[in-house]
């Protein structure tokens, strides 16, 4: 591992001009992708991933029909820049192609939006396929390259006199594109995505947005297809953005971490693609196993993504699942004390057997279920065995008091105020108990007026430090 | 393309009867008809992109599939039926996994659908990067699931997609008035107690298994085209579920055959991508032509509207002019009327509108013999064209007297509002106008009303 780190670190590695390219084309595509999120378009990021592929195909044949780049020609020089110019121009126009496409059709025929998109891209995208194979002789276009992007060899095409890759150089160029475009319209983004009709009112244009938006896409895209691949785009838009939402609330913050997001997931796949054929040989062949990096790196950001969805602050799942049990358990343990507070009423001493017949039938719970709870209740001092009979603690009792007292009042409440039979408003009792606060159970009690026992009969049992 | 080329290609299209082509001919049509009628349902339920998800996510699955019984028994990965299993388990999982992606907080629908698609798609190129490093993985050609190789398609395969046809025609026809309640009133559905979420099952089960079937002819990436044009194409011509997917499904074989047809003869076209391309083109027709909502008919419409609506302003013009000039006392019958020359400049100045509007209206009148030219070179009312014009004036008045008496409207707004709205006035309502002011005696300004004018009278013959 620390072999890989290092050559991760040594700047002149193939392994380090990977990384950062994979860095720099992921934090480009975080830029749009988080406005696209917020603004409900992630599907734009889909269409656009599908649809730009003939608009760079015909910029590519563009200039392969214009200049002539054999090492004689007199553009040679000149080449690479006209190439990668053509391409971007072709795909933003096929990008703003396809998004006014779909809207107009939309319109016009009150087509559902997303299926208007699907129309337009899917049949961009074969007219894609078409160009790239009917001309896969003549150029150098891979469709599963273009598909799935190919970042170990495209490092290999450098900035003239540095080492420094020319994907790299094209996504920092997005990413200087991108960030100029946020910081200079920043307000109005920020305005037209989440108050879309204020920003109307305002007189901001939000046609115009939409219509930037799509082509900024479009071109960061385009500046990064060749790394990430034209569909795992997608990933690199969304994910990081996604992730972003789950874990904080704020437009600036939610730029800040998809752009971290996007960082780690990039660092993190091209690890696993490096990491992977050292830890898996093929045993009958003795080769090792390769992973692409691109699509590690949409895994890595996947994986990223579940943790977000997992531990996100306010709505991590396991958060909640965990405040969930926590509430099941303090539940149970409130049920059992009310049981034995009831049965010490009635003069009944529970011993193990008593546990697990009338306890445990009388919640509906395994006898197992109550042994573990009680020797819960019992490390928190709240009950205490003594001579294999199970009582409360004097802590215990208060507990019990406040539950089995609630409990009575409400039963009394509903049974007097709303007219409601026993077993309803026992039924009803029954949930309310452990959610009654002091405040409330003794207000009930004033608004009752005091009553010493319940509809059944009961005693309503008094606090004994009651206010 | 020279005539002797197109006839060699017809020829060669007529040669199709050569057993190969019509294997896969037979093959690429039919999913077209199974995959137009589920799109259709699928385009009505708002949930087109559902498609989009589970080709997607089929690739991860077939790779998967690939793995584990090329890692069992090396050499029988490309194992179709267990290549299509691990397919579909993947899409469906996928299109499940959007479901509960969808209800986490802050993850909307259109972010949930991208996510889980992009992230399968992701799984699925590490597998295929892991597949190319294995022995055999260079000639598994997994990638022509991803493109789809329709000419590869043998009798076996037609026979899988002639029982997947079979099987999506009946289920929909089976199930038909609950998938047609299901598309537009899901909460009916659920409130008639009918098994919402089985029924939505069986149209993602449906899904599934016409992108799967798909991987072969079209390949995973262009299964979802078949699934959203056709159905959207054939929106633009009827708006009764029977005929749109009928209609979806015609249009989904037609796309299939032709680019099957054409991709057979032109050497280094996709049939994939070709049959989506000519999916494309059925949709710009469609939306072109389409008789619900295509842009030619209603450009139509709205031109004839315009057109009539400017022959009425312009008999209006004329009358209020002859009425300004000549002191027609009263209320002048369709005889008076038709007896008075005017000018066409002074028409034309009463109107501001372009000279060729005015020239191409009067043109209209001209032909349809509501005004004639006489010898001194005026212009008369015909009999007709009198009637015509009374008729049209009447209706401006009276509905201007409504507008005044009844909508409050600020006088000075009258004669616009009046202007906009009178064209759109049915007899029926024009009835019931006259029956309101003939009860309050105050129509002196309004022409008087006679029989209904015959449409073809003082028409040319």
């Amino acid at each position: 591992m620390s072999e890989l780190l290092s050559s991760l670190f040594d700047a002149n590695s193939l392994d380090a001009r990977i990384a950062l390219t994979a860095i720099l084309a992921s934090i480009a595509c975080a830029l749009p992708g988080t406005l696209l999120v917020l603004r409900r378009q992630s599907l734009l990021g889909d269409a656009l991933g599908h649809a730009l592929l003939p608009g760079i195909v015909l910029g590519y044949l563009a200039t392969n029909f214009l200049i002539d780049d054999s090492p004689t020609g007199t553009m040679a020089a000149w080449a690479p820049s006209l190439r990668i110019t053509a391409m971007l121009v072709g795909a933003a126009i096929a990008g703003i192609l396809c998004a006014v496409l779909a809207t107009i059709i939309e319109k016009s025929g009150r087509v559902e939006p997303s299926a208007a998109l699907g129309v337009v891209f899917t049949g961009l995208f074969a007219i894609g396929l078409i160009l790239v194979r009917r001309y896969a002789d003549d150029v150098d276009i891979d469709a599963s390259c273009v598909l799935y992007g190919h970042l170990e060899t495209v490092v290999f095409e450098t900035w003239p006199g540095t080492t420094l890759p020319m994907a790299a150089v094209s996504a920092l160029a997005a990413i200087v594109f991108n960030a100029a475009l946020l910081i200079a319209f920043y307000k109005e983004l920020k305005l037209g995505t989440f108050d879309p009709e204020f920003a109307r009112a305002v007189g901001i244009p939000a046609g115009l947005i939409d219509i930037g938006l799509v082509a900024a896409t479009a071109m960061t895209v385009v500046a990064t297809f060749e790394s990430v691949g034209s569909i795992l785009v997608l990933a690199a838009l969304v994910v990081p953005a996604v992730s972003a939402r789950l874990l904080v609330n704020r437009f600036f913050s939610q730029i800040v971490v998809s752009i971290v997001v996007a960082t780690l997931a990039a660092v993190g796949g091209h690890l696993l693609a490096m990491a992977v054929p050292h830890l898996v040989i093929l045993s009958s062949e003795n080769r090792p196993l390769e992973v692409g990096t691109a699509g590690a790196i949409s895994l890595v950001s996947g994986l990223m993504l579940v943790a977000a969805a997992a531990f996100g602050p306010t709505n991590g799942m396991v958060w909640k699942a965990w405040r969930l049990r926590a509430l099941r358990q303090r539940v149970f343990q409130e049920d059992v004390l009310g049981i034995l507070f009831r049965l010490a009423e009635r003069g009944v001493e529970v011993d193990e057997a008593c546990l697990s017949g009338q306890v445990a039938g009388s919640l509906d719970r395994s006898p197992a279920a109550i042994q573990r709870c009680v020797r819960q209740l019992q490390s928190s001092g709240l009950v205490d065995q003594t001579n294999g009979i199970w009582r409360l603690t004097a802590v215990g009792t208060q507990r019990a008091t406040e539950i089995v007292r609630s409990h009575r009042l409400w039963e009394t409440y509903l049974a007097r105020n709303l007219g409601w039979n026993d077993e309803a408003s026992h039924r009803v009792a029954e949930r309310f108990e452990h959610h009654t606060s002091g405040f409330v159970r003794e207000n009930l009690a004033d608004e009752l007026s005091h009553p010493g026992r319940d509809p059944q009969g009961h005693e309503i049992p008094p606090i004994a430090d009651a206010p | 393309m020279t005539g002797l080329s197109w006839f060699v290609l017809a020829q060669r299209t007529a040669g199709l009867l050569d057993y190969s082509t019509r294997m896969v001919l037979a093959g690429t049509v039919l999913l077209g008809i199974a995959a137009g009628i589920v799109g259709a349902f699928l385009l009505l339920r708002k949930r087109s992109l559902v498609g989009d998800v589970a080709s997607h996510a089929a690739v991860p699955g077939l790779a998967a599939a690939f793995l584990i019984f090329e890692i069992n028994s090396p050499g029988s990965g490309r194992w179709l039926p267990g290549l299509l299993i691990g397919a579909a388990v993947s899409a469906a999982l996928a299109i499940w996994l959007t479901e509960r992606v969808k209800r986490i907080r802050y993850i909307k629908e259109d972010a949930a659908l991208a996510v889980v698609l992009s992230l399968s798609f992701g799984l699925g190129v590490c597998l295929l990067t892991i597949i190319q490093s294995f022995p055999s993985g260079n000639q598994a050609h997994l990638t022509d699931f991803l493109f789809g190789r329709a000419a590869a398609l043998v009798e076996g395969d037609v026979l899988t997609l002639t029982g997947v046809a079979a099987g999506v025609l009946v289920m929909t026809l089976a199930f038909f008035k609950e998938l047609a309640v299901l598309s537009f009133d899901e909460d009916f559905a659920a409130a008639q107690g009918w098994p919402v979420a089985k029924l939505e099952l069986l149209l993602t089960a449906l899904v599934v298994v016409v992108t799967v079937t798909a991987m072969q002819s079209v390949g995973l990436l262009l299964a979802v085209a078949l699934l959203i044009t056709p159905a959207v194409a054939a929106r633009f011509w009827t708006d009764r579920l029977p005929g749109l997917v009928a209609i979806s499904a015609g249009i989904g074989a037609l796309a299939s055959a032709a680019g099957t047809i054409v991709s057979a003869q032109i050497p280094r076209l996709g049939t994939g991508a070709l049959i989506v391309v000519f999916g494309l083109i059925f949709f710009i027709l469609s939306w072109f032509f389409g008789s619900k909502r295509g842009l030619v008919w209603a450009w139509w419409e709205r031109r004839r509207g315009n057109r009539e609506i400017h022959e009425a302003d312009l008999l209006r013009a004329v009358y209020e002019l002859l009425e300004a000039k000549n002191d027609v006392e009263g209320r002048p019958g369709p005889e008076r009327l038709a007896d008075l020359p005017w000018s066409r400049a002074a028409v034309a100045s009463s109107l501001t509108w372009p000279a060729r509007r005015f020239e191409r209206i009067l043109a209209t009148l001209l032909t349809r013999g509501w005004i004639w030219l006489d010898a001194d070179g005026h212009y008369r009312f015909t009999l007709h064209g009198a009637r015509r014009a009374i008729d049209t004036v009447r209706r401006h008045r009276l509905w201007e007297l409504y507008l005044l008496n009844y909508a409050a409207l600020p006088a000075g707004q009258i004669d616009r509002a009046a202007d906009i709205t009178e064209h759109g006035l049915t007899d029926a309502e024009m009835e019931r106008l006259e029956g309101l002011f003939a009860a309050r005696g105050d129509q002196s300004q309004v022409p008087a009303s006679f029989h209904k004018i015959d449409a073809r009278e003082g028409e040319p013959a």
